[in-house]
């Protein structure tokens, strides 16, 4: 019987997630322990930050947990040359595509997951320790100028979250690409994937720049202001405008796509064990 | 089948092979054979596209190493390649999704006759344990070529044993090819249809072991001896 591409995927999918578990078990305690140990200084000291100190102590706390999830993708490249696994992967009959693409599913759940429940717990400890005027002001920051489904600040947010996801997928091809181009030589191997990581980033970094400046986006319009001086949380948030949004996603799957088309294909031509 | 025309592959300055051209019969066991460092694994991972030649092709049914072609070859390596979260039935499901010549009652047949559990976690099983689980996943599929890689490394008497029996088992003589890479030619003597002789990367003797030990008057291990002691070449 013909063994479809879709339950090929899928095995690689399966098999790569559980390749992630164990770490994110313990990223997740990671969160859990910084949560309760914030928790915990807060309820037996005096201290108090306000709403906004509180919000900023818990995105450190959900972005420490992606950035683990971003440091652990080089890890689930450079593992499989050194647990040996690849001689169970190099000879099966797929190609480089079904590979790093599970690769990136994998990642992209794990993030989800991570980021997802490192969200909620930092939530629920915010709001424990919060007082209920600061809740309040955080609401009315996230209702403000409600005139239609969404309210500004919200949709602000839902871009940004946008944007930072196609971003951070992005950001792993990127991994991949340089794992890959690090793999190939045998001395130096994760020196050579940093420096290309790095060159790869400030190469398209470039291309960002002059291409915003070729159709002329207002570069001023990507800074998120968050509030009036001195006023809290209480002023309107910009991230960027519907235009320069689409473009930008679009920009990053193709700079995506030309990335990692090309880690398939040193993959399958280069790639030796 | 399996054609090597030419083939050169240097690892830097080495040349693990150097200019090798041999045509792998259907249908038989064939014995790469010779000490370290010969190129038997080299020869063994351009056959499974692991690795890539510097110079000259590899080819199987005239063609090169397809995806299509991968279908057909069941492949155990020397090293441990599971995954460490791996128990014996989670290998035997990613592995299973690949192939369509996979056999679920091989499977079941030799993983009693192996003497191996489903809940085994490979990580945790001995070596001999290992290589068995290794064996199983290779041979659970019909598969035209199978290429073996030092099954028989580090292995105790009993389980080479139960190895060699595993792999003379189900053979399909004249249809399957099997090639394997051994120091223990003892053990592998009378099974092996052809012998190909290594070293440094050069093909020193090759030919039907029947025949080669009716041209020499010497058993395989003895004609092994002459070639690799002496230093005398064919």
């Amino acid at each position: 019987m013909e063994k479809n591409s879709s339950s090929k995927l899928w095995a690689m999918y399966k098999k790569d997630v559980m390749n992630l578990k164990t770490e994110s078990i313990f990223m997740l305690a990671f969160v859990l322990g910084i949560n309760v140990f914030i928790y915990y200084r807060v309820i037996t000291s005096e201290s108090t930050f306000g709403a906004s100190g509180y919000g900023v102590l818990s995105a450190m706390v959900v972005f420490g947990a992606l950035f683990l999830v971003f440091i652990r993708s080089f890890s689930l490249v450079s593992s499989e040359w050194k647990d040996n696994t690849l001689h169970m992967i190099m000879p099966l009959p797929i190609g480089g595509n079904t590979i790093f693409f599970s690769k990136l599913l994998a990642i992209l759940t794990q993030t989800f997951i991570v980021g997802g429940i490192s969200f909620a717990l930092t939530l629920g400890a915010v709001y424990m320790i919060l007082e209920l005027e600061d809740i309040q002001q955080i609401f009315n920051f996230l209702a403000m100028d409600s005139g239609g489904l969404l309210s500004s600040n919200l949709m602000e947010i839902l871009k940004m979250a946008g944007y930072g996801f196609v971003s951070f997928a992005s950001l792993i091809v990127l991994v991949f690409f340089s794992s890959v181009v690090g793999r190939m030589f045998t001395k130096l191997s994760g020196l050579i994937t940093f420096v290309v990581f790095i060159l790869s980033n400030v190469l398209i970094g470039q291309l960002t720049g002059f291409i915003d400046g070729a159709v002329n986006f207002d570069q001023g319009s990507r800074v998120m202001i968050l509030g009036e001086p001195g006023g809290g949380m209480t002023g309107n948030m910009t991230f960027m405008g519907t235009p320069e949004l689409i473009f930008g996603i679009i920009f990053t799957v193709i700079i995506s796509l030309i990335f990692f088309f090309a880690t398939t294909y040193l993959y399958e031509q280069k790639v030796e064990l | 089948m399996i054609e090597f025309k030419n083939v050169t592959k240097k690892y830097g300055k080495t040349r693990a092979l150097d200019d090798i051209t041999v045509d792998i019969g259907k249908g038989k066991i064939t014995g790469l054979l010779g000490p370290n460092g010969s190129g038997k694994t080299t020869m063994i991972k351009l056959i499974t596209d692991l690795n890539k030649p510097s110079s000259g092709e590899v080819l199987i049914d005239q063609g090169p190493i397809t995806q299509e072609v991968k279908k057909r070859i069941a492949y155990l390596p020397e090293i441990d390649h599971f995954y460490p979260w791996m128990k014996i039935k989670d290998a035997k499901n990613f592995v299973k999704t690949f192939y369509e010549d996979w056999d679920e009652n091989l499977y079941e047949e030799l993983l009693g006759f192996l003497e191996l559990e489903e809940n085994m976690a490979i990580k945790k099983i001995s070596k001999g344990q290992r290589a068995k689980a290794k064996l199983l996943l290779a041979f659970s599929r019909k598969a035209d070529i199978i290429l073996l890689d030092e099954p028989l490394s580090g292995i105790d008497i009993f389980t080479r044993e139960k190895i060699i029996e595993t792999m003379i088992k189900d053979y399909r003589e004249g249809e399957q090819s099997i090639v394997i890479t051994t120091h223990e030619i003892k053990e592998i003597e009378h099974v092996i249809d052809d012998a190909i002789f290594l070293k440094q990367g050069k093909i020193i003797l090759l030919g039907e072991v029947e025949q080669l030990r009716a041209e020499k008057n010497l058993s395989l291990v003895d004609l092994m001896k002459e070639v690799y002691g002496n230093g005398k070449e064919f």
